[in-house]
């Protein structure tokens, strides 16, 4: 069954909400009995001893009663459970958020960014019908049929031992059938999911299709996959559809034994017409909830295979954080001459058999300017990212002045360590909210220094509405280098003790590449930066190149030097040349 | 309700199965009705102790409507579904030929947005509209008719209580539902939208975001949204709440009113006991075909505003169908003249002034920035895009008079944005050459480059690439469009970047492959690189849509202009590819 103990105990740690739910689910339906035993006692009544409608007037009244308090828990049922499915929801969600903060931009990496987010938002909303529906439900299916096998059993032993060995059958038919159903599907799953797929994939490769010539004969092959889809479907629908069949059978077969076995021990003057009227009234009443939970049987896969996705993230391993130890504030490790170590660091990503980096040792001194070097998978991101705590390396350490860095939070360490990626992310708001993120931390004259570093004060002060002019709405449009140049503000605005850059490649403009060109050097000045080179002109003007190779440290040491005393560099250097 | 009708028009071709799966669910719920109803007659004939007898027909009753409700059933939704199945058939067909003209550039440009994903979802709406909507209430229309009547020759009032009873739950209430909820629902929905942009973005963003030690400020809002999302659902849900209870109020209701009505008229002796008994369980059954009603408005108020968006104009058909031309048979040259092209709400030009001469065996290439325009010539060669000014001929015909489709046929083309279909390999490469043997494809496999790659296929030709092509990396799409182009035979190649997505041994192979194809053709090769740029007959740099220098590649050396700017700064580029 679908039966999920986490989402369950979820469901109870939101405290009185589900019991509540469930309580008013069993006296929404503990009232239907009753209600059918007293419409049973008026008809009798009516009936056999000619009662007048004053008569049953206070029997009327109670059903009226009865009525109004089935619709009040129906009510509260139902509120309930939605607000159930609301705080549970709303727990998943915020510790959805906390463990994305803890995985880091690392696991956003494979997981795909829209695919978390639809685990988090229509995910987690698919939660919904689980909590309000399908696990009240499954309690309700088993409590309620019990009572009316209580109430019936005294009444009549054969319609209560019909009762007893038919309810058994619904469940153990879903089960089977849906077995069956589950093969088949399985089967014809491929099949159905691409002729389910095809029209979306021809609306998206139309372009091709046009290119290609053959748009003209895929109005007819639509038609003829999409009749394909149908016979498909039908095929499957027609086992699947078995299930509710046989539940129905099964409901009404028993409904229509009881009938005619309570009819004929009557007429035979073997029980009284106003409990076996009861009896009738309350059959389908016995089945319904074994029915209902039959057709929230959906509800109740959806809800299992969204908390699954859900708990696959929430159990994803954390990069090990270890203990953070006091104090916080790291500023006096930045003072003085402050040097960082990089000592034997070897890292391999998940699922890849080679290491990214292997056992790299190298420092970094205070005010120097560091480049990175190597072709595309030596391991120059990797280090960089180490360096950022964006990665935990499977082995070695990062050291400031002898001090291990691991043991403090990586919001401490960030302070200190400002990151310009190759493409930073603009978000769709506001000029100064690019800048501050959201910080209300800086002041007017700090985000104008950083404006200027970065040569957008011009611009801004152009703009009619200046720092609140929108960056990715119509209306006026930002240049590529302009949007770079406010990334390149929002990493100045913090003022970064160790700035670590991955350069932006040119594309052919050689006007946008030296204007921002400018500006990076200029945030360079007076900081220790370590730059993922793709420029020649980048080495040559540096302190000190590191070489990696294969995820080693091939080489270091200033370029002209490295020109001479690696023959690996020279290579590395002169295969641009050997390109013409 | 037009787009409304539109769907029903649509259910007309085939009005033989609407009209059976109509039968079968009255048959289902008036099985339902007997079976409660014989039930009923039984019990309280029994109550009177007659002979067995007078029973029998009873009980033969009971025992086929216990079997046969559940088939009919059955049937129902087996032929309710494949009437729905249909209808989208229809739709989907509908569709596509109405944007085929106009595509792709209509798909982008249309209202903004992913079009094609809300194609989908509103298909996906009106997969439900005739088995949740249109059945229900047909079906729920005859019954409380039928039902009414047959109670009404009980007693003509009792007739009137059940009439007003089921309309008043079945039409009404869900109507009145359907109000209180539909804006609060609405903002729900619009919030969640809204907030699905913003994790997008806040999770796109998280290494900024990290780096910057602003995460306290950037999930503020995430939780903020979620907060209020949950007071709104809370909100829905105790009106949804309300509406259950009064659906079930209304119902019992309409049972006491009987009762109320009924029990007079038995003391008058204007009806016997044994039918009180057989109303009051009729009554209770009959309204099985007015439950469904509820979540059947909520489903027609979706299905209008799917179907209102389905139906709606895709983009106006700018291309008139022509036949082609006889004289254009030669294809000796394809020849742009001043053409000026711009998209709408934007200012700047994309094209500003282009001249392009391309004839067989010529082979040009273009160079400049990203979002100089290099792409949007190739749009205008294929006719994705009309510009705006400028004369585009073949063989010196207006291409406004040919057929677009034949235009196209003289292209080969690989795109910048390659499209694998969700396929094996065989299927995709056939989508270029319909007649390709099995050689011919091995032949392009191997000129491609993909020798390598697909040896280490399991399946062979068989081997499917999954949706998008997702079982490829990005290098070998592109072999894969280039094999494509191998095996199209026409007059002239257009070639948009071709190795970008390639190292560069495969690189060279592959454009080697494209030259040798391309002899005796008109080339036109779109490129970042500056490899290739000798065998070349002329090349054109192209700038924020202009083309700023022409010539070929030692004239453009020797000018020191633009080109010579350029060729420092990729020669400044390390290759760490």
């Amino acid at each position: 069954m679908n039966f999920q103990p986490r989402l369950f105990r979820e469901a109870r740690a939101s405290g009185w909400l589900f019991p509540m739910a469930v309580i008013t689910a069993f006296l929404a339906g503990g009232l239907a009995i009753y209600q059918s035993y007293q419409l049973s006692r008026i008809i009798s009544g009516v009936f056999l001893d000619a009662r007048t409608l004053a008569q049953v007037t206070p029997l009327l009244r109670l059903i009226l009663l009865t009525v109004l308090l089935r619709a009040l828990f129906t009510f509260l049922n139902e509120m309930l459970a939605g607000h159930l499915a609301v705080t549970v929801k709303l727990r998943l969600r915020t510790l959805l958020l906390e463990k994305i903060e803890r995985l880091g931009p690392e696991y956003l990496k494979n997981e795909t960014t829209a695919e978390l987010t639809t685990i988090a938002l229509q995910g987690v909303d698919a939660l919904d019908a689980y909590f309000a529906q399908y696990l009240p439900q499954v309690l309700i299916a088993v409590i309620l049929p019990l009572t009316i096998l209580a109430v019936v059993f005294p009444l009549d032993l054969v319609s209560g031992i019909v009762f007893f060995l038919t309810a058994p059958l619904i469940p153990l038919f879903m089960v089977l059938i849906g077995k069956a159903v589950e093969n088949l599907t399985g089967r014809q799953w491929r099949a159905l999911t691409r002729l389910g797929n095809y029209f979306l994939d021809t609306l998206q490769g139309i372009g091709t299709l046009k290119l290609l010539g053959r748009n003209r004969d895929r109005a007819g092959e639509i038609r003829t996959v999409s009749e394909k889809y149908r016979e498909t479907t039908l095929n499957v629908l027609r086992i699947t559809f078995l299930t509710a069949l046989a539940l129905e059978l099964i409901a009404t077969l028993s409904t229509a034994v009881v009938a005619v076995e309570i009819g004929l021990r009557l007429l035979y003057g073997h029980i009284a017409f106003q409990q076996a009227f009861f009896i009738l009234l309350v059959a389908p009443d016995f089945y319904l909830p074994l029915r209902n939970l039959s057709a929230r049987y959906h509800a109740g896969i959806t809800g299992v295979t969204a908390a699954e996705k859900i708990y696959s993230v929430l159990d994803a391993p954390d990069p090990i954080e270890k203990l953070v130890r006091q104090p916080e504030e790291l500023g006096h490790l930045f003072k003085d001459n402050f040097h960082i170590d990089l000592r034997h660091l070897t890292h391999a990503y998940p699922g890849m058999k080679e290491n990214s980096l292997a056992d790299v040792t190298l420092s970094i001194e205070r005010g120097r300017h560091y480049a990175l070097a190597g072709r595309s998978g030596a391991g120059k991101s990797t280090l960089a990212r180490i360096l950022l705590r964006f990665i935990e390396p499977d082995a070695g350490e990062l050291l400031i002045n002898g001090e291990h860095v691991g043991g403090w939070s990586r919001e401490a360490w960030r302070k200190y360590v400002g990151w310009l990626p190759q493409s930073p992310t603009i978000f769709n708001a506001s000029i100064l909210h690019n800048l501050t993120l959201g910080d209300p931390g800086f002041t007017t004259e700090q985000i104008q220094h950083a404006l200027d570093i970065a040569e957008l004060s011009v611009l801004v002060r152009r703009l009619p509405r200046g720092l609140d002019t929108p960056l990715l709405e119509a209306g006026y449009r930002f240049s590529g280098g302009e949007l770079q140049r406010v990334a390149l503000a929002r990493i100045y605005l913090r003022d970064p003790q160790i700035l670590v850059l991955d350069e932006p490649i040119a594309h052919l403009d050689p006007k946008l590449q030296h204007g921002l060109n400018t500006s990076i050097r200029r945030m360079m000045t007076g900081r220790t930066t370590l730059t993922i080179a793709h420029h020649l002109s980048t080495l040559e003007q540096v302190d000190e190149v590191f070489y990696l190779k294969d995820g080693r440290l091939a080489a270091q040491g200033c370029h002209t030097d490295l020109l001479t005393t690696s023959p690996e560099y020279r290579d590395f250097i002169e295969s641009r040349e050997q390109l013409k | 309700m037009r787009p409304l009708i539109r769907l029903l028009r649509i259910l007309r071709f085939f009005a033989g199965e609407v009209f059976l799966s109509i039968i079968l669910g009255i048959a289902a719920i008036a099985a339902g009705i007997g079976l409660l109803g014989t039930s009923a007659h039984i019990i309280a004939s029994a109550a009177l102790h007659p002979s067995i007898a007078t029973l029998q027909v009873a009980i033969v009753g009971v025992r086929f409507f216990g079997i046969s409700r559940g088939v009919f059933r059955y049937l129902e939704r087996l032929v309710s579904h494949s009437v729905n199945l249909k209808m989208v058939t229809r739709l989907r067909e509908d569709f596509f030929r109405r944007i085929e003209p106009g595509a792709p550039a209509n798909l982008v440009a249309l209202r903004g947005g992913d079009v094609l994903q809300r194609v989908i979802g509103d298909l996906e709406v009106l997969e439900n509209f005739y088995v949740r909507v249109l059945a229900p209430v047909m079906i729920a229309l005859v019954v409380v008719i039928g039902t009414s009547l047959f109670i009404g020759t009980y007693a003509i009032e009792l007739g009137f209580v059940l009439f007003f009873g089921m309309v008043i739950t079945g039409f009404i209430q869900p109507v009145i539902a359907l109000l209180m909820t539909r804006k609060p629902s609405e903002s729900l929905v619009h919030l969640n939208a809204k907030s699905s942009a913003k994790w997008v973005e806040t999770l796109q963003g998280l290494e900024d975001i990290q780096a910057c030690n602003a995460q306290r400020y950037a999930y503020a809002p995430l939780l903020e949204d979620i907060a209020l999302a949950g007071k709104m659902q809370k909100r829905l849900s105790v009106l949804s709440g309300l509406n259950s209870g009064m659906a079930l109020l209304l119902m019992n209701l309409t049972l006491f009113a009987t009762l109320w009505v009924a029990i007079p008229i038995v003391n008058d002796g204007g009806l016997s006991g044994v039918s009180l008994a057989v109303i009051a369980l009729i009554t209770l059954a009959s309204f099985e075909a007015v439950n469904p009603l509820p979540a059947a408005a909520h489903q027609l108020s979706a299905s209008r505003i799917a179907a209102r968006r389905l139906f709606s104009p895709v983009g106006e058909d700018h291309n008139q169908l022509v036949r082609i031309d006889s004289e254009l048979t030669s294809f000796q040259g394809v020849k742009l003249e001043g053409i000026r092209l711009s998209y709408p709400d934007r200012d700047e030009k994309v094209l500003d002034d282009v001249d392009l001469h391309l004839k067989r065996g010529q082979k040009i290439a273009v160079l400049g920035t990203s979002g100089a325009g290099k792409t949007s010539l190739i749009n205008v060669l294929v006719v994705f895009q009309q510009a705006q000014s400028g004369t585009f001929k073949v063989d010196g015909v207006d291409v406004k008079g040919i057929d677009p489709d034949a235009v196209r046929s003289l292209f080969a083309v690989l795109p910048q944005n390659i499209y694998l279909f969700n396929g094996d390999i065989r299927e995709n490469l056939l989508l270029a050459n319909p007649g390709a043997t099995a050689d011919d494809l091995m032949r392009v496999i191997e000129k491609a480059g993909l020798s390598d790659w697909f040896q280490s296929q399991p399946d062979g030709l068989e081997t499917w690439i999954g949706e998008r092509g997702v079982k490829m990396s990005g290098g070998e799409k592109q072999r894969l469009a280039a094999a494509r182009v191998l095996l199209q035979d026409r007059p002239f190649l257009l070639l948009d970047e071709p190795t970008a997505n390639l190292d560069q041994i495969s690189g060279e192979w592959v454009m080697r492959s494209l030259f040798q194809h391309a002899e005796g053709k008109g080339l036109l090769l779109i490129t970042h690189d500056l490899a290739w740029l000798d065998a070349m007959d002329e090349i054109l740099l192209l700038e924020n849509g202009r083309i700023v220098e022409r010539g070929k590649l030692s004239e453009l050396q020797d000018s020191n202009g633009v080109f010579n700017q350029l060729f420092k700064v990729e020669m400044d580029r390390l290759i760490d590819r």
